[in-house]
């Protein structure tokens, strides 16, 4: 089931008068049986098998690692659990790629040998939840956590619908505690979730998908076109994928907060970031996070020793996985070795690169963080050719024909819609932009929704997503990893 | 419990809104949907009639945009020697309406030949999708969508919003693209002939991709159709769509399923699916929409299985 389908038009308020009527003590089972028939509607039984093996490893392996004094045994059982939480993951996800891989190395090697390339699973969901569990157990590893002695509250916290598909990757320590609460109803909690989730409504379906119908074109036919018309398509995929995820986020915020749970926040402005470092720290921040914590710190101490370089090496690693999680293929990898380095170049330049400021005496200009806006923009843009591309072969054309034929812009692409729905993207675009670098702006428009004619914005908003949204599309771009 | 009276004002007023956004919704969704008479909707008029006065024996061809696309009749009728009927208009009409839609103007002796998109064997297409609610309303049918699940249905409606922003565009509506899918493009044997002298569009060769998961009760629906027609005395033969190559390699694993599926409930195909793959450059804006040339290749082997399977004049 998906945020943006008419059945979670039905499903939430079905599952919140329910969650009304019955008492504090069943409230968690009954969250948790919702999270299972939304997962469920994914008609994908072995999903719903691997999230409860998953759920129980991590339950038992939490309290045995928790009851471990020794060190060696507590670290293997980490492992182990870890191994098998990974191996879910390699399996629906990673196995062809690796399988197909492994072929052309055979082949070179010893000629006619090919392993059969199993099919590619649905795994919708499975590295979010797997990403939880592993931080669960290593905060409990590392007796940052107590695991939690409750089978339900464990299965619920892994399991809770509005995060399930896409994240947040949330912490126990932020998520658990919480789920336990008695629920009071809260008037302003449910009006800010209910406007939240509307807004991430309009977000995906209004922007993203409405942009995504320009951005496939291009990129499904990538070798007919040159120049602007790349360069636009890939600065529209930047800003689709940017609303497309937050738009997810909102909802799954608004969704929690909701049922007066609050979720971690995703996004900061990120594409206001003024360097790449700068870009992770306001992009998919719970994703980031836990690759910070669980990939780059223990690998930036294995580095230690090897000074600026060793931390280098270790972004350069981290971002690599970063990239390989986001789906089994070259084009990811290179998604994430661009970032990787990224990183490091500005980690390792990053004294230079002041000295250079002050030489240029513009360290102390306004224009100075706009231009650092500009660069990381374009330097996340361009990554993202390799993020949105099919395969290397056309992520490589696009690279190599960014520069050819620049003034040649396909505009019967941009106008194959008519004129409205682009008019509709540059207004949207713009005002956003506008509120982006003047928040006054923004909290005018929030001002609206809390003023005494309150109503009435509601139902005009509603109908504008009605009316001007794109209900085609109802995958989300995340929805894939 | 006690939240329960703090929350019901809210919840009541949510619920006044929301009802007041789906009136308005459909009233505006009803006022908009405005086709003309020369439609490709309102090519199914045509259709009805040319299946209701057609003779008996004669050959019935069903399906989606694959066959309007795709087939020509007149070479199929000269080559056979029956007259043909192409009821081939459109995937989204689902395939429970198109085989509801022939059955009652079938006699016995007529031979029906239905070719089944992909897609109505997984998922819910079988119950139609957006273009059957528009074509309810164009033809003032709404018995038409009682058998399309609620949320199905609401979920299209949602779709049909197009209506309302986008199409009211006149620009967008005789623009050179669009121009071919009308009334009056199609031949009196139900084929659609606008596209046969236009270059080849450019389209996305990604795929979305087809759920695994068949869809029994369609399965089911095809076998009990082709038993009622085997006890009327006539004839039912199912073939594969012609498809582009790209879309197949992208599609094996789930098109291999749905022919297994179909196997299993003893429903005979023609030939298999691999027949009918047709290299990309053969299609015209989809990978389903023969061009030309295609069209022409897919009508001889059409008829060359139709020879080998009912016999024909030549």
């Amino acid at each position: 089931m998906f945020f943006n389908s008419f059945s979670y038009f039905i499903f939430l308020p079905v599952v919140f008068l329910l969650f009304m009527l019955v008492p504090d003590r069943l409230r968690w089972l009954l969250l948790l049986l919702a999270s299972y028939v939304f997962y469920g509607f994914l008609l994908k039984p072995a999903l719903l098998v691997v999230l409860t093996v998953v759920i129980l490893i991590t339950f038992w392996f939490g309290k045995f690692i928790d009851q471990s004094q020794d060190l060696l045994s507590r670290k293997r059982m980490l492992w182990l659990v870890v191994a098998a939480n990974l191996s879910f993951l390699l399996y629906f996800k990673y196995a062809p790629f690796l399988v197909q891989n492994l072929n052309i190395l055979l082949g070179s090697i010893a000629g006619n040998v090919a392993l059969d390339v199993p099919p590619l699973l649905v795994s919708i969901g499975i590295s979010f939840f797997i990403f939880q569990a592993i931080s669960y157990l290593a905060d409990i590893y590392f007796r940052t956590a107590k695991p939690e002695p409750h089978l339900g509250y464990l299965a619920l916290y892994l399991s809770f619908f509005p995060k399930l598909l896409q994240g947040p990757i949330e912490r126990s320590k932020d998520l658990l505690p919480q789920l336990k609460q008695p629920y009071n109803f809260d008037y302003d909690s449910f009006r800010s979730g209910l406007l939240m989730f509307t807004w991430g409504l309009f977000k995906k379906v209004v922007v993203a998908d409405r942009l995504a119908v320009y951005v496939n074109a291009v990129y499904g036919n990538v070798n007919s076109y040159t120049g602007l018309t790349l360069i636009l398509a890939t600065y529209l995929f930047t800003i689709q994928i940017y609303f497309d995820f937050s738009g997810y986020t909102d909802m799954a915020l608004g969704t929690a907060r909701i049922f007066n749970l609050r979720l971690t926040q995703n996004f900061n402005s990120p594409y206001l970031a003024t360097s790449v470092a700068d870009f992770w720290r306001r992009w998919h921040i719970s994703f980031s996070r836990w690759i910070f914590e669980y990939v780059f710190e223990p690998l930036q101490m294995k580095f230690r020793n090897y000074g600026k370089w060793g931390i280098a090496a270790a972004l350069l690693v981290t971002f690599i996985v970063a990239g390989l999680w986001h789906g089994a293929s070259w084009t990811f990898i290179l998604f994430g070795l661009t970032h990787g380095i990224y990183l490091s170049v500005e980690f390792v330049y990053k004294p230079y690169r002041k000295k250079l400021y002050k030489l240029l005496g513009v360290e102390k200009s306004s224009w100075l963080k706009w231009w650092q806006v500009f660069v990381t923009f374009n330097l996340v843009s361009f990554a993202y050719v390799f993020f949105r591309a099919d395969n290397l072969g056309d992520a490589w054309y696009v690279i190599t024909n960014l520069s050819f034929n620049l003034s040649q812009l396909r505009s019967d692409i941009f106008l194959s819609q008519g004129i409205r729905p682009l008019l509709l993207l540059l207004t949207c675009i713009t005002l956003m932009v506008i509120a982006a670098i003047q928040p006054q702006i923004a909290v005018w428009f929030k001002g609206l929704f809390n003023s005494s004619g309150r109503w009435l914005f509601y139902y005009l908003f509603v109908m504008f997503i009605l009316i001007c949204g794109l209900f085609d599309n109802s995958e989300f771009i995340y929805g894939r990893f | 419990m006690a939240d329960f009276k703090a929350v019901t004002v809210p919840l009541l007023k949510c619920s006044l809104m929301l009802g007041l956004i789906v009136v308005t919704y459909t009233i505006l969704l009803y006022n908009c949907i405005d086709f003309d008479q020369n439609s490709y909707h309102a090519a199914i008029l045509d259709k009805i009639k040319l299946l209701e006065v057609t003779p008996s024996p004669k050959l019935v061809f069903v399906g989606g945009s694959t066959l309007a696309f795709g087939l020509d009749s007149l070479m199929v009728k000269q080559a056979l020697g029956v007259p043909v009927v192409n009821m081939g208009l459109h995937a989204r009409l689902g395939l429970k309406f198109m085989l509801d839609q022939v059955q009652p103007s079938l006699n016995k002796g007529d031979i029906v030949v239905v070719v089944p998109e992909y897609d109505q064997f997984t998922g819910n297409l079988f119950y139609g999708g957006w273009f059957l609610i528009e074509n309810a309303v164009f033809t003032h049918n709404l018995r038409l969508l009682l058998s399309m699940p609620p949320l199905q249905f609401a979920d299209n409606l949602l779709k049909l919003n197009r209506h309302i922003f986008d199409y009211n565009n006149q620009a967008l509506r005789s623009s050179k693209i669009h121009s071919i899918y009308a009334r009056n493009k199609f031949n009196s044997y139900g084929d659609m002939m606008g596209h046969l002298a236009l270059p080849n569009q450019m389209y996305s060769k990604k795929y979305s991709v087809l759920s695994a998961d068949i869809n029994q009760a369609s399965v089911q629906y095809l076998h009990n159709f082709i038993s009622t027609n085997d006890n009327r005395g006539i004839i039912t033969l199912v073939i594969y769509p012609s498809v582009a190559r790209s879309y197949y390699i992208q599609q094996e694993a789930s098109i291999t399923m749905i022919s297994g599926a179909l196997r299993n409930k003893g429903i005979k195909i023609l030939s298999p699916p691999q027949d009918v793959i047709y290299d990309d450059d053969l299609f015209y804006d989809t990978y389903s929409h023969l061009n030309a040339r295609g069209r022409k290749l897919r009508s001889e082997k059409i008829i060359q299985t139709l020879k080998v399977t009912i016999g024909g004049n030549n």
